[in-house]
C-alpha cells in the first residue's frame, strides 16, 4: 500500500466509520434495551391487573351465582333465635299427642363443646330430652332438622323407658349462630 | 487543496479524500488494469525508438494475437500532449482496439544503450536479486564508476548465466532518460480519459538477446551474436551451450553504420573466452546494409562461420508481420521448448522466469506515484465499502426492528396502562366467597338425627327377635395436623338383647361389610351423602360382642330382654378424613394432633 494512504484509509475509510456505527449502534441498543426493560415492567404490571381483573371477574360471577343461596343462609342464621327454634319444635309437637310426644325443657350453652369447638362460625349447643315412640321423635326431627339445617347432631341417646313402651330420647345439637 | 498538491503536504482527512474522489470519479476502484504492467494488458501499442526522427508503432492485441502496424510517430508528435492524444484517439477507434478498457505503451529504446561494470565490493553471484534492487535505488552504490549519472540515466542489471566461476555474473544496463517525458504524456492522456494506458520502456538490445532461441542454435566453438543498431552494435559472447557470458556494447562513429575496429574487437573478445572459431551470427537490427561489418568481421575471424541473419523469413513461417521488430517476439510471443531447445538453457530460461529483459527502465517518478493510491488502497477502499455498507445495512435492520418494536410496544395497551388496584373490590368479593363456602360447608348434612335413628331401625329386625337396651350416638370433630378442616368421627353403641333366632340376624350386622350394605341402604333412602362408604377415604369399622343375658328367665318376667338368652354389643364406628367433602371448614390452624373426645 501506498504508504501516503494507508493509514487514511485504513482509519478513514474502515475504522472510524465502523467505530462510529458501533457507536450508533450500542446507542440504539441502549435505548432499545432501557424501553423493553421498561416494557416489560409496564407489561408485568398490565398482565398482573389483567389477571386481577380476570379475576375479579370470576369472583363477582361466583359471588353473582352465589348470592341469593348467601343472603337465604345469613337471613336463616340472623332470623332463627333461641325462641323461634323452640317454636320449631312446638310446631311439629302439635302433630302428635302427648302420649307418643312429650319434650322436657331444654338448656342452652353459649357456646359449642361438640361440632362447633374451635369453628370460627359462633355457635351455640341445646340439649334436649324426650319422651316419645320411636316414630313421632323421627319423624319430628326429621321435620325440625329439615327446617333448621344449622342444627348439628352432636349426640342422641335412646333408652326404653320402663313404664309406659315409650323411648327416652336425649339430644345435643350444636347450632351455628349469626356472627 | 488542488489536485496537483503532493500528499506529502495534504493532511490525512485529505488523503482519504483524494482516495475517495479518485475511486468515485475515475475507474481507479474497479478497473483493476490501472495497477498491471504494459505487457500484461490485452491490447499494447509497441513504439520502436531507434533515432530521432520517430518511432515505429504496432498494435499488438493479446487475447486474438493480432499485430498492426500503425503510423509512425515522429518526434514533434512524440514531444506534443495534444498530437499524443490524437493519436490514442486513433488508436482506440481501431477495430482490434474498439472496447479496450485500457491502453499499454511499450517503449524499445534502441536508439542509445550504455553498460557498465559491477563495483569490486559487489561481486557475488548469490547477492544478484539484492543488487538489482539497490541498483535502482541508489545505482552508484553498486557500479564501479562512481561518476555515472542518475538523473539523465535509468539502470538496471542483466545476468550473465553462462559467466565462468570468477567472471563478471552481470552486468549495468543504462538508458537515457529522455524519452520519459513521452511516457508521462501518455499516463497523463490516460488519467485525463479515465482509461489506464500504462508505460513501459524496455532496452531493445537485451530483448533481442532474449529473442535468440528463435534465430540461433548453440555451437560447440561458442557464438558470438552481433546486434547491429543505427547508433551502436552489441556483441554477445555465448559459450558451447548459448549460454550468455558477456555482452560488449560498441559505439557508431558520427554517421557510420559500424563500430570502428570491430574484426579486432571480436578477436579481442572471442580470444578473452578462449573461443578460437565461434560461430557468428550477425543481426541487421533495423534492416540497414551491414556488408561492412561483415567484411570486418571476416577479416580478423578468419575460422569463423559468420552468417547474417534474416529474421523475415523466420517471421514468414510463423505467419507473423514480416517488419515485426525482433524484440517484440521476446515481448509478445513464448517459445516452444520442442522446436527452440535453446529457451530451456541456463539464459534463456532465466530470463524468462525472472523476466531481466522485461524490466522497465523509465518507472514514473516517485512523485507521480504518490499522487495515486495504489491498488491494495483501492483493494482495502472496497474491501472497507462492502464492511460499512454491511455494517449500515446491520444497523439499519436493527433500527427497523428496533423501531417496529418499539411502535407495537408503545402502542399496545400495556404502555399506557395506569394500574389502579382493586384489591378492595377483589378482597370484598373474597370475603363473600369464604362466607358462602364456610356456610355452604357447614350446612351440609353431615350428622342429623332422624337419619341416625333409621340406621338403628334397620338395624333391628321386625319380628321382635332383638331388643335394644340402649342406644347412644356420638359425633366428634377429628382433627388433622396442618389441614384448614376437621375431620369428623362417628360412633354408635347399641346395647341389647337377642332370641336365637334374632341373635345371627343381628349379627349380621357385625362384619364390614354388612355394616357397610346397611349404611348405603339408609344414604339412598334418606338421600344423606353422609351415609355413603364409597366416597374419598370414608371407613366404617364394626364390633359386635355377645354374651348370654344374664337377666334370663325363661318365665320371662322381671323387665325389658329377660325372656331373651342373649346379650349383645354393636358398636360402630363411621371416620371421615380431613379431605372429606364433609369435613368442617373454618377452622383456625390444628398444630397438633387432636383427639376425639366423648361428650
Amino acid at each position: 500500500m501506498n504508504e501516503y494512504y494507508k493509514k487514511p484509509v485504513i482509519l478513514l475509510g474502515l475504522v472510524a466509520p465502523v467505530v462510529v456505527l458501533l457507536l450508533l449502534m450500542s446507542g440504539v441498543y441502549y435505548g432499545y434495551s432501557k424501553l423493553n426493560k421498561s416494557y416489560q415492567v409496564k407489561k408485568t404490571t398490565y398482565d398482573k391487573a389483567q389477571k386481577a381483573r380476570q379475576n375479579t371477574l370470576t369472583l363477582q360471577g361466583q359471588v353473582a351465582m352465589n348470592n341469593d343461596e348467601l343472603e337465604k343462609w345469613e337471613g336463616l342464621l340472623a332470623n332463627e333465635t333461641r325462641g323461634t327454634f323452640v317454636d320449631h319444635w312446638k310446631e311439629a309437637e302439635q302433630k302428635f299427642s302427648g302420649k307418643e310426644l312429650t319434650r322436657t325443657p331444654h338448656t342452652w350453652l353459649n357456646y359449642s363443646p361438640g361440632i362447633g369447638k374451635g369453628i370460627k362460625q359462633p355457635s351455640s349447643q341445646v340439649t334436649m330430652a324426650f319422651s316419645a315412640t320411636y316414630r313421632a321423635m323421627q319423624a319430628t326431627l326429621m321435620e325440625v332438622e329439615s327446617k333448621l339445617p344449622q342444627m348439628q347432631l352432636d349426640s342422641i341417646s335412646m333408652k326404653p323407658d320402663d313404664i309406659g313402651g315409650r323411648i327416652n330420647f336425649t339430644t345435643k345439637f350444636t347450632i351455628w349462630t349469626q356472627n | 487543496m488542488s489536485e496537483e498538491t503532493h500528499p506529502s503536504e495534504q493532511s490525512a482527512i485529505q488523503r482519504y479524500r483524494r482516495t475517495v474522489k479518485l475511486a468515485n470519479t475515475t475507474s481507479r476502484l474497479k478497473n483493476l488494469d490501472w495497477y498491471k504492467d504494459a505487457l500484461e494488458l490485452d491490447v499494447q501499442v509497441h513504439m520502436y525508438l531507434s533515432d530521432e526522427t520517430g518511432a515505429d508503432c504496432y498494435l499488438f492485441k493479446k487475447s486474438s494475437n493480432h499485430y498492426e502496424k500503425l503510423e509512425k510517430l515522429n518526434e514533434s508528435q512524440l514531444e506534443k500532449h495534444t498530437e499524443l492524444e490524437k493519436y490514442v484517439d486513433q488508436v482506440l477507434e481501431l477495430d482490434a482496439a474498439k472496447g479496450a478498457k485500457s491502453l499499454g505503451f511499450v517503449l524499445y529504446l534502441a536508439d542509445e544503450l550504455s553498460i557498465a561494470s559491477l563495483g569490486p565490493e559487489h561481486q557475488n553471484p548469490a547477492e544478484l536479486m539484492e543488487l538489482n534492487e539497490m541498483m535502482i535505488d541508489s545505482p552508484i552504490e553498486v557500479l564501479e564508476d562512481k561518476t555515472v549519472s542518475t538523473e539523465t540515466h535509468a539502470w538496471n542489471l542483466f545476468p550473465y548465466p553462462g559467466a565462468a566461476a570468477g567472471s563478471e555474473f552481470a552486468t549495468a544496463v543504462a538508458v537515457s532518460r529522455k524519452s520519459s517525458h513521452v511516457l508521462e504524456i501518455l499516463r497523463k492522456i490516460g488519467c485525463e480519459k479515465n482509461i489506464p494506458i500504462v508505460t513501459s520502456a524496455l532496452s531493445a538490445p537485451l530483448n533481442a538477446i532474449a529473442a535468440l532461441p528463435w534465430f540461433v542454435t548453440a555451437n560447440e566453438h561458442g557464438t558470438i551474436v552481433v546486434l547491429n543498431y543505427r547508433k551502436f552494435t552489441l556483441f554477445s559472447i555465448m559459450n558451447e551451450h548459448c549460454d550468455l557470458m558477456m555482452i560488449r556494447y560498441m559505439p557508431h562513429p558520427n554517421g557510420a553504420s559500424a563500430p570502428s575496429n570491430l574484426g579486432s574487437a571480436a578477436l579481442a573478445t572471442a580470444s578473452s573466452f578462449e573461443l578460437e572459431s565461434p560461430e557468428i551470427n550477425v543481426f541487421a537490427m533495423e534492416g540497414q546494409a551491414v556488408d561492412g561489418l561483415i567484411v570486418s568481421l571476416q577479416s580478423s575471424m578468419i575460422s569463423s562461420d559468420i552468417m547474417l541473419v534474416d529474421t523475415t523469413e523466420i517471421f514468414k513461417s510463423k505467419s507473423l508481420p514480416e517488419d515485426l521488430p525482433m524484440e517484440m517476439v521476446a515481448t509478445t510471443q513464448e517459445l516452444d521448448a520442442e522446436v527452440y531447445p535453446l529457451v530451456e538453457n541456463a539464459t534463456f530460461s532465466t530470463l524468462r522466469d525472472e523476466r531481466w529483459h522485461l524490466q522497465n527502465f523509465l518507472h514514473p517518478d516517485q512523485e507521480e506515484a504518490d499522487m495515486f493510491p495504489s491498488a491494495s488502497d483501492m483493494n482495502f477502499l472496497r474491501i472497507s465499502r462492502k464492511v460499512k455498507k454491511i455494517a449500515a445495512l446491520l444497523l439499519l435492520g436493527f433500527v427497523v426492528f428496533a423501531g417496529i418494536s418499539t411502535w407495537r410496544k408503545m402502542s399496545s395497551e400495556a404502555w399506557g396502562f395506569k394500574a389502579s388496584s382493586n384489591k378492595a373490590t377483589a378482597s370484598a368479593l373474597g370475603v363473600k366467597l369464604n362466607q358462602h363456602r364456610q356456610l355452604d360447608s357447614l350446612l351440609q348434612d353431615r350428622s342429623k338425627a332422624w337419619v341416625s335413628m333409621e340406621l338403628v331401625q334397620r338395624l333391628v329386625p321386625i319380628d321382635g327377635s332383638v331388643i335394644l337396651k340402649d342406644v347412644n350416638h356420638y359425633v366428634a370433630q377429628k382433627p388433622e395436623v396442618g389441614k384448614r378442616k376437621y375431620g369428623m368421627q362417628k360412633e354408635w353403641v347399641i346395647n341389647g338383647f337377642a332370641t336365637a333366632k334374632g341373635l345371627p340376624q343381628i349379627k349380621a350386622f357385625g362384619d364390614r361389610d354388612g355394616i357397610k350394605k346397611i349404611f348405603n341402604e339408609v344414604a339412598i333412602v334418606t338421600g344423606n351423602e353422609a351415609y355413603l362408604t364409597n366416597i374419598d377415604k370414608r371407613d366404617v369399622t364394626v364390633s359386635f360382642k355377645q354374651k348370654a343375658n344374664p337377666l334370663f328367665n325363661k318365665i320371662g318376667q322381671g323387665g325389658l330382654g329377660v325372656s331373651m338368652p342373649h346379650a349383645f354389643n354393636l358398636t360402630i364406628t363411621q371416620s371421615f378424613r380431613a379431605s372429606d367433602s364433609l369435613a368442617i371448614a373454618g377452622i383456625k390452624k390444628i398444630t397438633r394432633k387432636g383427639t376425639v373426645k366423648k361428650p
